[in-house]
């Protein structure tokens, strides 16, 4: 079993090294990248502020609380760009036929086509994500070892809201079996994480707020780990969050190998 | 004029045969519709105010900046020029008697009148389902209606402009995905498709007001929610097309040095 990561994790580096030196190939390219991606998270803070230059507080949440949100949702939102480019490589893989070159090889094709494209440049997302966190953290009042305790379940909670993020896109992405020209899969995949960034107590509709915790759980994906940060551990919250990313993971799992029994190669 | 008719019925003809785009492109943007109404709502519901616009107001503007977007906004005229220019397949266009230009025009215009015919249908059938077309129809009278699509149809001339020049830089980068992301980060921030420009801090609403992103989205919509009148007219008319035509000649420019650099594979 250790063996067998070790050598998952062995790939994946290669992988990530072998991207980045491709995207260094065109360095000009490559910091332009950069900064359009600085540019987004600009635009996630400047939409904020100018709600916050009007109101003090967004459905209870002040605006320490808020950026603690969307820190979550660039640092959740920048790890599934970074360590699996949103699964980029799938619409493209099947539109070109290169999934041939994955599906023949003696590894797991979902972790192949998870990795192979790995987005170096938004390592930035995570990094600007860290920053806003930390920016936000004094402003909320808390004690130091309230922090760290609190921290602690936080990050985790990060884990299994990475794990959703990516169970979620891996089924999106996976209808690219079925639509070939997935240009816009892309797009849907975007904006339903792009959700995440705002409080979901925004729902003031009961239907609503169950559906986003539930059949899409987005409140998964940055308020309820925003909410283990300010509030402290929560077993009902945490234990519903491994279950969904269980639920989603093992899921989405299966539809991705339902959708690969659909593939038809189009390089030969 | 022929050949590039037929160059728009294709475009009209792929965007049918990939009708799934659409549809998702559509549903992606009505979800995010639905989380900004219920931004804005929640945020009036305790009593907030945004600016010198109301609840309905800020909807309203919403609502018509994704119809907006979803007819204008998409532009990926310059990721298909990278890849016609970068892989050698743009020789083929090169080599005929066409305007590369208007080649590309007449394929975006197709892209548009299909995009154009089927969101305008939903918002007349939600309009309708609403019971809100007669009042909304009363709304605007045919000069604003006329005033509305001449500068709806430059905002779309302009932001087609940018990214044929964006398209362009093909000629001298292999890659031009890194200039492409962040100018339609720009265009999406300046133009309002966001947040109306005159919420924004001044030096941020004086920088958006300055450059010609605001046709695409901030100035049309404004239009239609009366926010700006008739007095205004003449005046945004001669500045769109003065923007026009500037960027036309960049564009012209661009494809000269361009054509002096190209070597095509193949």
């Amino acid at each position: 079993m250790v063996k067998s990561l070790g050598k998952y994790f062995r790939i994946w580096r290669i992988n990530a090294k072998a991207t980045l030196m491709q995207r260094m190939a065109f360095r000009f390219n490559f910091l332009l990248i950069i900064s359009g991606v600085l540019l987004q998270m600009v635009m996630s803070l400047l939409f904020l502020n100018i709600i916050f230059s009007f109101v003090n507080n967004i459905a209870g949440w002040t605006y320490n609380q808020a950026l603690l949100i969307v820190a979550s949702y660039m640092m959740v939102e920048g790890l599934n760009w970074a360590l699996f480019a949103e699964l980029a490589g799938i619409g493209q893989a099947i539109k070109l036929g290169t999934l041939d070159n994955l599906i023949t090889r003696p590894m797991s094709t979902q972790f192949l086509i998870s990795v192979w494209r790995a987005d170096p440049e938004d390592w930035g997302r995570v990094i600007t994500a860290v920053l806003i966190f930390i920016y936000a953290v004094p402003g909320l009042g808390l004690g130091f070892s309230q922090m760290a305790v609190n921290g602690f379940f936080y990050f985790f909670m990060i884990f299994f809201a990475l794990a959703i993020t990516y169970s979620i896109t891996l089924i999106f992405k996976s209808l690219a079996f079925w639509f070939t020209d997935t240009n816009s899969l892309w797009m849907l995949v975007n904006q339903t994480i792009r959700v995440s960034q705002y409080p979901t107590d925004i729902f003031f509709h009961r239907a609503v707020r169950i559906i986003f915790s539930t059949v899409l759980p987005l409140a998964f994906m940055a308020t309820i780990p925003a909410k283990i940060f300010l509030y402290g551990f929560n077993f009902w919250l945490i234990a519903s969050s491994i279950l969904l990313a269980a639920i989603f993971f093992f899921g989405s799992r299966k539809f991705w190998q339902y959708a690969l029994r659909h593939y038809s190669s189009a390089s030969s | 004029m022929k050949k590039y008719f037929i160059i728009f019925k294709n475009s009209v003809q792929t965007s049918l045969a990939y009708r799934f785009n659409t549809f998702t492109i559509f549903f992606s943007e009505s979800v995010f519709l639905v989380i900004l109404l219920y931004l804005w709502t929640s945020i009036y519901r305790q009593g907030g105010h945004i600016g010198s616009y109301s609840l309905t107001g800020l909807v309203t503007y919403f609502i018509l900046s994704r119809f907006v977007s979803l007819i204008a906004l998409y532009d990926d005229t310059a990721k298909k020029m990278n890849e016609e220019i970068a892989e050698g397949g743009a020789i083929n266009y090169f080599l005929k008697p066409l305007n590369y230009l208007h080649k590309e025009f007449a394929y975006k215009l197709g892209t548009v009148a299909y995009r154009f015919v089927v969101f305008t249908s939903i918002l007349i059938l939600a309009l309708l389902a609403s019971g809100r077309l007669s009042a909304a129809a009363a709304y605007n009278s045919l000069p604003m209606i006329l005033f509305f699509l001449i500068i709806f149809f430059i905002g779309i001339c302009i932001n087609f402009l940018i990214s044929y020049s964006v398209g362009l830089m093909s000629f001298h980068f292999d890659r031009i995905q890194g200039l492409n992301f962040s100018i339609i980060t720009c265009i999406s921030i300046l133009s309002g498709n966001m947040v109306p420009l005159d919420l924004f801090p001044k030096y941020l609403s004086w920088l958006g007001n300055l450059l010609p992103f605001k046709f695409i989205v901030f100035i049309p919509i404004s239009i239609a929610t009366h926010r700006i009148g008739a007095t205004e007219a003449p005046i945004l008319l001669l500045s769109g097309l003065a923007w026009l035509a500037a960027l036309y000649a960049l564009a012209r420019i661009l494809l000269f040095f361009g054509f002096k650099k190209y070597e095509a594979y193949g």
